[in-house]
């Protein structure tokens, strides 16, 4: 049996996304008419249903896939970057980071000083936790290596996330670090869209510049460099894109664990191991698995909402040991 | 307001800040408590005035330490506040003062009475972050009730307290929405709720009166102000144009 073209498993992909956001849209508490809905909206005429469906369905449906793209593709990248399975912006710290960062600007202040100031400073956390990431496991980590070093950071980023929360001079900061720490794209608006895309996608636009670069370096930094790639200046690239995109993505809806690292894994056997071919396919995975996910928690538990990150790690946590033990010997 | 400020030793931390105390001018610069045994053990009070909200352990080594506790449940509805006057006028030996405060309550809710009239009754509902409101077996379901108003939360069939999304509330179209608690200045994720673009835009040529703040909390003689407050609030729209929603902001108060 020949295994199906790239391009035909990235096409039933992103059919698969397109069902799914209409699957979300049609979820929620209230019974609405979509198609009614859509048409109210495009007559300007006000109706509830128009209502619930462009600033409540729409947005959550919205960031669900944007959000869930980010993480495969950050995942992707950052699996091809690192050269290492267990990568992935949850258990290197990047997405601890960037809540970390957003949690600051949002507590204390600074959003109501610029506007951008949630997405900007989650994508300040990000870079530095991808950067301490990238400077503890080095050249020649080794499985072991990062994971310790992604074990360290994320325990230092979730400990600093208390205690901004802890002495945050709001009532509700303290209740909210579940949010931050499980995730969640529950009662967002067309605000926190229009604030947190623009990022995503400039760093989604950075991540797929550099693919052929991840291409080359599955083969090795040196035949990378022999390929003509200028290695540091695409490593920067990646990790600012990494950074960019997760960093906003996080700062709208928390950390939510182990998308970015399932995801590359489900797909790379079917790109044939190609790490620049994995990226499309990774961020398409992703965004299925975050609409899912996130039509998941409005079924199961309707009035007290489950966090996304309780779904993505029931699903996650096992398959992060099975990788453990089909890599066991990585360890030794 | 039943006794004097000398008489009085220690105070809940809550009861100096402005958002949650109606009381706050008369309580600046009392000593305060975060309601630990060891805050209060030092101070040697005769009386320890609690109620079935304070931390349990705290109260538990204070009768074990033989001081003299009085408990006090949070009351639902009016006739329970004015039971509760009475028994802590009686617990600090000033029945006398309690009475009129009661009396001072019976006069309000008389005058929220004769201003309302005959006013048509709306459907209302508290709304705060997270979603929460408060239903059936609440003081504020009896505050919404004497305003004119029937509860949406008890429409919908929340007995004490619970949370309703965005989307529900909308669906269910009450005629006026009571923002609880405005926090000035600061942002979380809680907020977003009341702050939420869809209540927004859904109330926003509807006019919007604001009522005067810190009334809510107080299962007292200050609940009837929150009354009082609502109404002046409705009937100062202009009665030909009743708008079939309103978005109205309602402060906080600590307990007396």
């Amino acid at each position: 049996m020949t295994m199906p073209q790239a391009k035909t498993i990235n096409f039933l992909m992103a059919i698969a996304v397109a069902l799914l956001f209409i699957a979300a849209l049609n979820t929620g508490a209230a019974d609405i008419d979509i198609a009614q809905a859509i048409s109210d909206m495009f007559n300007q005429k006000n109706s509830l249903d128009s209502l619930i469906f462009a600033d409540i369905r729409l947005p959550r449906a919205i960031l669900a896939a944007t959000v869930g793209a980010t993480l495969g593709l950050a995942g992707a990248a950052l699996q091809g970057l690192l050269r290492n399975p267990l990568a992935g912006p949850g258990l290197v710290g990047v997405s601890n980071g960037a809540a970390l960062g957003a949690v600051i600007a949002l507590y204390y202040g600074l959003s109501s000083i610029v506007w951008f100031a949630i997405p900007a400073a989650g994508m300040i956390g990000a870079a530095l936790s991808v950067l301490l990431v990238f400077l503890l496991s080095g050249k020649t980590a080794s499985i072991m290596t990062l994971l310790l070093a992604g074990v360290a950071v994320n325990a230092l980023a979730s400990s600093l996330i208390s205690l901004a929360l802890n002495f945050a001079p709001n009532p509700y900061a303290m209740s909210e670090m579940v949010f931050w720490l499980l995730g969640s794209i529950a009662n967002r608006s067309m605000t926190d869209v229009f604030l947190a895309i623009p990022f995503m996608v400039i760093g989604w636009v950075m991540i797929f510049s550099s693919a052929q670069f991840l291409t080359a370096l599955s083969l090795g930094e040196e035949t990378a460099k022999t390929l003509g790639f200028n290695a540091m200046r695409c490593k920067v690239i990646l990790i600012i894109g990494v950074a960019f995109s997760v960093g906003s993505a996080v700062s709208v809806s928390g950390s939510i664990g182990f998308v970015g690292l399932i995801v590359p894994h489900l797909m790379r056997p079917l790109m044939r191991f190609e790490p620049g071919k994995l990226l499309l396919s990774s961020a398409l995975a992703g965004a299925a698995m975050i609409l899912t996910a996130d039509i998941i928690v409005q079924v199961v538990s309707p009035v007290q909402e489950l966090k996304l990150g309780v779904i993505t790690a029931l699903v996650g946590g096992p398959f992060f040991l099975y990788l453990i033990v089909k890599n066991r010997y990585a360890f030794q | 307001m039943l006794v004097e400020r000398e008489r009085i030793q220690s105070l809940s931390f809550l009861s100096v800040d402005p958002s949650y105390s109606y009381m706050y001018p008369q309580a600046k610069g009392m000593h305060t408590h975060r309601g630990l045994a060891e805050e209060i053990v030092p101070l040697q009070p005769d009386l320890i005035i609690s109620s079935s909200f304070t931390k349990g352990n705290t109260a538990q080594i204070l009768q074990t330490l033989g001081f003299h506790l009085e408990k006090f449940h949070s009351p639902t509805r009016f006739s329970e506040a004015e039971d509760i006057i009475v028994q802590m006028g009686k617990a600090v030996g000033e029945p006398e003062r309690a009475q009129a405060l009661v009396a001072a309550l019976h006069t309000d809710l008389r005058q929220a009475k004769q201003s309302l009239g005959n006013a048509p009754r709306q459907v209302a509902i508290s709304y705060g972050p997270n979603g929460f409101t408060a239903g059936t077996n609440t003081l504020k379901q009896s505050i919404l009730d004497l305003a004119g108003y029937d509860n949406l939360a008890h429409l919908l069939g929340i007995e004490y307290y619970g949370n309703i999304s965005v989307e529900k509330l909308l669906v269910a179209d009450p005629d006026v929405i009571i923002i609880d608690e405005s926090i000035p200045d600061q942002n979380s994720l809680a907020q977003n709720y009341v702050n939420h673009r869809a209540l927004a835009k859904r109330y926003a040529d509807k006019s919007r009166p604001s009522v005067a703040t810190k009334l809510w909390l107080c299962p007292g003689p200050i609940a009837a102000k929150a009354v009082l407050s609502l109404i002046e609030q409705r009937l100062n729209l202009p009665a030909h144009s009743l708008p079939s929603a309103n978005l109205y902001q309602v402060p906080h108060t600590d307990s007396p």
